[in-house]
């Protein structure tokens, strides 16, 4: 995620953090957090709405890459330099 | 419940260029109509006071909230008519419902993180703020600079969010729990003790609001993570600068107030931990101001030059927010959030008049250069002398509303003891430095001369009417500030956070039971 140049790549990564986020709650939530003691899905809701919005996000960075290609004719975060200071 | 308005009008929006093609007035109309509807609903329940949840629990619907979301949908409003006014002719028509459907999706993320109480609801409320936002950024698609600004707004917005979605697992880990004032109160029992048999640590619980934090501070553009604000700011057309400029920032205002209030709630008087998370929202907030201002200094895009005072802005209210962690419930609290809803009040009319201005300049005379401001005061003495206004009540000039909104922050941060007025030291010195950048613009309208026999500006009449009542609420809030004070103090009130464990049996992770559906369990 911080170090990729390619916006692609970064897109991936934070993909990546993003779902160790659902797995760290489908994890917490089954081996702590679970079971008959009185706690419930909470995490596991948490990793529906995760899946949902990474996608959201997806759609949304996906096409926002694809107009900065269509300027910048590259996907190369190090492009984006016309502004500075 | 104005959200639902603001939804309904997004589905309006969107299904109007079936019934008509490429028409501007009719999605407008839609769009204008839902505000409306919404801005009644807000003042409505403003009257009907107490407070209660809604939405399983999840969101707090409190006069605070209420405030908040009175400001959000009034200035989603005021924009669209500084759209109509300005730039509207550099919206193609078709495009115009898409523009107004993201408006009201941003508008609508905007309210629903004033009145978030649980981490399922922040994280669904900022990322629906977020994802509208960054469109919008680069909604001019042929323009490299905004195309620049919106990728650079998605990649680092989406790498905060993830950051933060992370944080939240672990706070999640550590208490079992997605509600905050049970998480404020399973914190406040981890720093005295280890639990043993689920293994959590008062460590990781610490890390996890601190990514938390960090998410809540990208959206405030606060310091180690404002490098979007000036470039998305500069690359996005005027009318959703202004936007994000206020709408955005507000939002995540009322997200941290009510964070801190609620993790300050549960905690016992002078907490350690409590008061470490004071200390270093002190320190943001000070960081904050003075790199906005130091890097302010030497801009010559207005739009830069109002994104890095956006910034410093920020960083005044955020060294506000502080005093409700460093002195939980008590009244130095209360006069904080109430210096912070004056702040917002009075930032929304400055702003919006400073940016009104510079868009009716680069409308006609095709610059955003402060430096191409030059004559200004011999060829459009009135837009000339009200962007004066704005800029020495962005300063704090006294008589306008922005220097009372300094006067009630340091007022409540006087209360505050030594660390207070450590704030307010850095407010002063930072008031000064802002002086400096804050005259250049209006330095070049009076006292350069037009060398290159530039345009005349004729702003539109209704630009005027819209400058000179946003002047008005300058002089208003500055001259009889004490009206406009207690009005915002009377909404100052965050519901007091019932332990939901104690007070409703039923809840279970934070969300009540009747959500829960049959799991089929293996272990």
């Amino acid at each position: 995620m911080l170090t990729k140049r390619n916006a692609i790549g970064i897109l991936i990564g934070v993909e990546l953090v993003l779902n160790a986020a659902a797995v760290n709650f489908v994890a917490f939530n089954h081996y702590v957090w679970g079971g008959a003691d009185g706690h419930g899905i909470g995490g596991l809701v948490f990793a529906m709405f995760i899946i949902v919005l990474a996608a959201a996000e997806a759609a949304i960075a996906l096409a926002i890459i694809l107009n900065f290609y269509n300027n910048f004719s590259s996907v190369d975060v190090e492009r984006a330099d016309q502004m500075k200071g | 419940m104005p959200e639902i308005w603001l939804v309904l009008g997004m589905c309006a929006v969107i299904l109007v260029p079936f019934l008509k093609r490429t028409s501007v007035a009719l999605p407008t109309g839609a769009a204008l109509a839902a505000l409306f509807f919404a801005l009644a609903a807000t003042t409505y329940t403003l009257v009907g006071d107490s407070g209660g949840t809604a939405v399983l629990g999840t969101l707090t619907i409190d006069p605070f909230s209420q405030f908040v979301k009175l400001i959000v949908i009034l200035f989603a409003i005021l924009v669209i008519a500084q759209w109509i006014i300005t730039t509207r002719g550099q919206t193609a028509a078709g495009d115009t419902p898409d523009f107004l459907c993201l408006l009201l999706g941003a508008a609508l993320g905007m309210s629903l993180m004033s009145s978030a109480s649980n981490l399922l609801m922040i994280f669904v409320a900022m990322e629906s703020a977020s994802y509208p936002s960054y469109a919008l950024a680069g909604f001019r698609k042929r323009h490299r600079i905004g195309t620049e600004g919106s990728l650079k707004y998605v990649v680092f917005g989406s790498a905060a969010s993830a950051i933060m979605v992370y944080g939240m697992s672990l706070v999640y880990g550590m208490t079992g729990t997605l509600n905050l004032s049970d998480i404020a109160s399973q914190i406040a029992g981890l720093s005295h003790t280890s639990s043993a048999v689920t293994g959590t640590t008062p460590a990781l619980a610490a890390i996890g609001l601190l990514l938390i934090f960090a998410g809540v501070a990208f959206k405030l553009s606060a310091v180690p993570m404002h490098f979007w604000c000036p470039d998305v700011f500069q690359g996005a057309p005027f009318e959703v600068t202004t936007f994000l400029s206020v709408a955005s920032k507000g939002a995540a205002v009322a997200l941290l107030v009510r964070l801190l209030f609620t993790l300050g709630a549960a905690s016992p008087v002078n907490s350690g931990l409590f008061t470490g998370v004071g200390v270093g929202v002190a320190i943001l907030g000070a960081a904050t101001a003075t790199w906005g201002n130091l890097v302010a200094l030497h801009q010559t895009n207005i739009k830069r030059l109002l994104a890095y005072s956006s910034i410093s802005h920020a960083g005044y209210m955020i060294m506000a927010c502080s005093l409700i962690a460093l002195a939980p419930n008590t009244a130095t609290a209360h006069t904080a959030i109430t210096a912070v809803l004056f702040y917002l009040v009075v930032y929304m009319f400055m702003n919006l008049g400073a940016f009104t201005v510079g868009a009716a300049i680069a409308a006609q005379q095709n610059t955003e250069d402060i430096r191409e401001y030059a004559g200004m005061s011999k060829r459009s003495p009135i837009l000339a002398a009200l962007m004066t206004v704005f800029l020495l009540s962005l300063f704090g000039m006294p008589g306008l509303g922005g220097f009372m909104g300094k006067v009630f922050l340091m007022q409540a941060m006087s209360d505050a003891g030594p660390a207070g007025f450590v704030l307010i030291a850095v407010l002063l010195i930072n008031t000064l430095l802002s002086l400096a950048y804050y005259v250049k613009p209006a330095y070049y309208m009076y006292f350069t001369a037009d060398k290159e026999s530039r345009p005349t500006i004729f702003p539109s009449p209704a630009a005027l009417l819209m400058l000179f009542v946003c002047a008005a609420a300058l002089f208003w809030t500055g001259l009889l500030a004490n009206k406009a004070n207690s009005f915002a103090g009377a909404h100052a009130v965050l519901m007091q956070p019932a332990n939901a464990a104690a007070a409703a049996p039923t809840l279970i992770n934070g969300l009540p039971t009747v959500a829960v559906p049959i799991v089929d369990r293996h272990d």
